[in-house]
């Protein structure tokens, strides 16, 4: 955690978590053993310990939203992000949010001082004492044996009011030097009405003790200590880590009631009213049966309620806590952005809590706030630096009623039911890439009537990058507009740049144009209806986890003649044969031919080769299509761009040359 | 006190027609015919009846009213072609975590009825468990995975259909196992030395078995 936003968002998290659990422990109370009531803990643990907001994921309550309200507030835009767990300080802070953040820091470091102080005071008392021996250390041993538990090294110090478990290492079991301190007068009365020795009450305490040794109980002690350190002005967290210790205590107090019968059972419930002493109560490292009077109520009540729990209970109990724990940690990724409605701090604070974690997700956000003329949308992948100009804009524009209330700088409405396409999107750098955004428009920009067979295209050359933990968008320039034939543009468009090869030879150029289209799918199929039948639309809701689905590359391929006419004229007929050759491999061999007269001397195939030949007519060129193909790819791995292109070329019908056409650097 | 055996039928009855219900959608466009909260409608009533036999079923009350309350409202909205499921996770957790205790507990507490009625060669008590046990299992990981993978409906649907299968291979084994216990629940025929009859008096619960035993000694 580097700022006080992050801070926040990883308590309030856990808050929402706590509060779950308190309404399910307060549900199960007298359903599920003390073990369950203690264990649940884990998945509170568990919350605190990983990272909030993960992928712009959310637990329960939907807190970065509120969170980024209160940052734009403050004047940050940046993204809220919990990188750890743990406080740190990186810099000096400038803002008031940076010192309330270092005051809390400092509280965490206090916290963490006290508890050290007060663990580092019990073990100087544990010097004071002596290791125990002789008859005592037999006792405690038989104790042990009988019922299959470990010892550890046992101390006794005098003035203790209570045995306990130190150390997280290395325990020690730590006794009063006398050993009737647990009991109290009455009960000292009580065990000899029974014939009983007061240290019959003390096998109990052992008892309790033993069984915290068993389940290293020190160490979650420890841990619990630690994780209030650091939400130590958090009253829900801090409460549930007293109700965590007190559920450890009830834990080993049914482990002990499984182990009495009868009148022994309600002795052990005496032993504990006898204890209000809390001096040690919340040591870290440490377990004491006495955790302070008001706490011992609530065992008491445990106590009365004990019972053996049927067989099986565990699995029950333990399917329990994976189900909280998996939902829980796994959470809810956002649906959308709250883009309806007036409040434009609550829409922009909902946009930016929804990072695009996907180079694929930022441009489908961004080409859908085309689509949508929306800046809630744009948020979502705008920089920090345009957010605040952008929160104006859309201030401003709502304030004047104006609608759309933001300025995508498309001079004409996109069609938005026909989609968007990203064309030639290449890596210009360590997580940045730069593409070409193209949208349909619904009319010509210009106020010229629209023409049959014509689609008018709204390009734009886009820059991806990575800011933080998201993936942002950032125009390179203003839109372009583009007529061309109507056809699917997901098959590559002629008049739109493409990837460029040449090469010379026999007073030919040669020139391959190379176009990668990329596609996020946002087609939804209606069910099934008698009236209509099933029926598909073009979802604008932005997608910002999105992977490209459908990526096709198409090749076309030209020719242009270098010398005079006369010398084109003498040309009957022109063929090309290519395949790609990628960095560090070796020129492709077996080239198809590409002239007439051989079977297939048209086409291209699924590794890119392609061959086309064509016939001219008088008076051709100087340039001539040859013809192209494409193919689709399954995935963005199988993306590669040639390094450069094998070539034969073929006039009137034989091989005239073979040669290599290089990328032109100033179309990448 | 006397065992009302008919009482005891009727609730058993009630349980077997509450699983069919919780088991079986049979559905017309979104609404399903047979609603779930109808099957915790039942097994309320049905703790009703069996809480003598066993008392901590009255433990499982508030859990099944929230159950059938939840049931209900999705069963309502799913009128309106509003699905709920799925759409808050404090309340999808809330009631997966509720009804794996209650099938757990229902269980367990019907195989301890088992254990005090069934025959000695039935063995109703662990085989119940045993179903209970897979049950509980099944539930969780067809909760987990729901979790786990909501990007990878294909998988999801493959693990879910096989999970859903065993699941209903348990449900008519539970339910089959229910209609034996239902018929070890039953008025203990006249002795010998009362009619001709040779009626066999395992049906006789174990505890009032043993206490006509022990009136007799004395």
């Amino acid at each position: 955690m580097f700022d006080l936003w992050a801070f926040l968002l990883q308590t309030l998290t856990a808050s929402g978590v706590a509060a779950l659990l308190l309404l399910l422990k307060a549900l199960f109370q007298d359903k599920l053993p003390p073990k369950w009531q203690f264990a649940v803990w884990s998945v509170l643990a568990l919350m605190l310990v990983l990272p909030a907001g993960y992928h712009g994921r959310y637990v329960l309550v939907h807190w970065q939203v509120p969170i980024e309200m209160l940052k734009a507030w403050c004047g940050d835009f940046g993204f809220t992000q919990v990188a750890f767990p743990l406080p740190f300080v990186k810099a000096i802070p400038t803002t008031v949010s940076g010192w309330l953040f270092v005051l809390y820091t400092a509280g965490v470091i206090f916290f963490a001082a006290k508890y050290m102080l007060s663990y580092i005071s019990l073990r100087q008392l544990l010097r004071r004492g002596r290791t125990v021996q002789g008859e005592r250390l037999a006792h405690i041993e038989k104790i042990a044996d009988a019922h299959d538990l470990k010892l550890c090294r046992v101390v006794e110090v005098s003035d203790l009011p209570s045995a306990f478990v130190c150390g997280i290492l290395r325990p020690v079991l730590v006794i009063p030097a006398r050993a009737e301190v647990n009991s109290t007068n009455q009960d000292k009365v009580y065990a000899a009405e029974r014939g009983e020795s007061t240290d019959a009450m003390d096998e109990k305490v052992l008892l309790h003790e033993l069984f915290h040794l068993k389940h290293r109980d020190t160490f979650w002690s420890a841990l619990i200590c630690l994780l209030r350190c650091i939400h130590w002005c958090n009253p829900l967290l801090a409460y549930c880590a007293d109700r965590a210790l007190n559920d450890m205590e009830s834990r080993c107090d049914q482990y002990v009631l499984e182990h009495l019968e009868g009148e022994a059972r309600r002795d052990y419930g005496r032993i504990l009213l006898a204890m209000a002493n809390e001096k040690f109560a919340r040591t870290p490292g440490g377990t004491c049966i006495n955790n302070g009077g008001s706490n011992i109520r609530r065992r008491i009540e445990a106590i009365a309620r004990f019972k053996k729990y049927p067989q099986g209970m565990g699995l029950v109990s333990v399917c329990i806590v994976i189900i909280l724990a998996v939902s829980l940690a796994v959470g809810t990724s956002p649906a959308k952005a709250y883009a309806k409605g007036s409040f434009t701090q609550l829409n922009l604070a909902s946009a930016r809590s929804i990072p695009c974690t996907t180079y694929a997700g930022a441009l489908d956000a961004y080409a859908k706030a085309i689509l949508e003329q929306s800046g809630v949308y744009r948020a979502m992948c705008a920089p920090i630096a345009m957010q605040a100009e952008l929160l104006q804009e859309i201030k401003e524009n709502r304030h004047h009623g104006f609608s759309p209330d933001w300025d995508s700088g498309l001079e004409v409405p996109a069609d938005a039911q026909q989609g968007y396409c990203i064309y030639n999107l290449t890596q210009s750098g360590d997580e940045r890439y730069d593409g070409l955004l193209v949208v349909y428009l619904r009319y010509p920009p210009d106020g010229r009537a629209a023409e049959e067979q014509t689609m008018y295209l709204g390009v734009q050359e886009l820059r991806v990058q990575r800011e933080a933990a998201r993936w942002v968008v950032i125009p390179q320039e203003d839109f372009r507009y583009i007529d061309v034939p109507e056809f699917d543009l997901s098959w590559g468009c002629t008049e739109l740049p493409g990837l460029i090869y040449t090469g010379e030879a026999c007073d030919m150029r040669a020139q391959i144009s190379v176009q990668y289209m990329y596609e996020v799918d946002s087609r939804i199929e209606t069910d099934w209806d008698v009236m209509w039948g099933a029926q598909g639309y073009f979802d604008t809701t932005p997608k910002p986890h999105a992977k490209f689905t459908k990526i096709t590359y198409m090749q076309n391929v030209s020719c242009t003649h270098l010398g005079n006419a006369e010398q084109r004229d003498a040309i009957k007929q022109i063929g090309l044969s290519a395949a790609p050759a990628f960095a560090g491999e070796k020129r492709p061999q077996n080239l198809p031919v590409a002239a007439a007269g051989y079977t297939g001397y048209n086409g291209s195939d699924s590794d890119g080769r392609i061959w086309y030949s064509r016939e001219t007519r008088k008076g051709w060129g100087p340039s001539i299509d040859l013809g192209g193909g494409g193919t689709s790819l399954s995935s963005e791995e199988e993306v590669r761009i040639p390094a450069y292109y094998a070539a034969e070329l073929y006039l009137n019908g034989k091989g005239a040359a073979e040669l290599e056409l290089r990328l032109q650097e100033d179309t990448k | 006190m006397r065992t009302d055996y008919q009482k005891l039928q009727r609730s058993l009855s009630k349980v077997i027609l509450g699983y069919v219900f919780l088991y079986i959608n049979l559905n017309i466009g979104q609404v399903n015919l047979l609603p779930v909260f109808v099957g915790y409608l039942l097994f309320l009533s049905a703790i009703e009846g069996l809480k003598e036999e066993e008392r901590e079923l009255s433990l499982l009350k508030t859990l099944g009213v929230i159950l059938a309350l939840w049931h209900a409202f999705i069963w309502a909205m799913s009128w309106v072609s509003v699905e709920i499921e799925g759409k808050w996770l404090l309340a999808d957790i809330l009631i997966s975590v509720m009804n794996i205790y209650f099938q757990f507990q229902f269980v367990t507490n019907l195989a301890a009825i088992a254990e005090k009625y069934q025959t000695e060669e039935d063995d109703l008590h662990g085989k119940m468990l045993k179903y209970r046990t897979w049950q509980t299992v099944i539930l969780t990981v067809i909760t987990i995975v729901t979790e786990l993978l909501p990007q990878e409906p294909t998988l999801v649907g493959y693990l879910f259909t096989t999970m859903a299968v065993v699941y209903l291979i348990l449900a008519f084994c539970l339910i089959k196992a229910l209609f034996d216990l239902r018929r070890c629940v039953q008025e203990p025929r006249p002795g010998p030395d009362e009619t001709e009859s040779a009626a066999p008096r395992a049906h006789v619960p174990k505890e009032e078995s043993t206490a006509e035993a022990g009136a007799e000694t004395d």
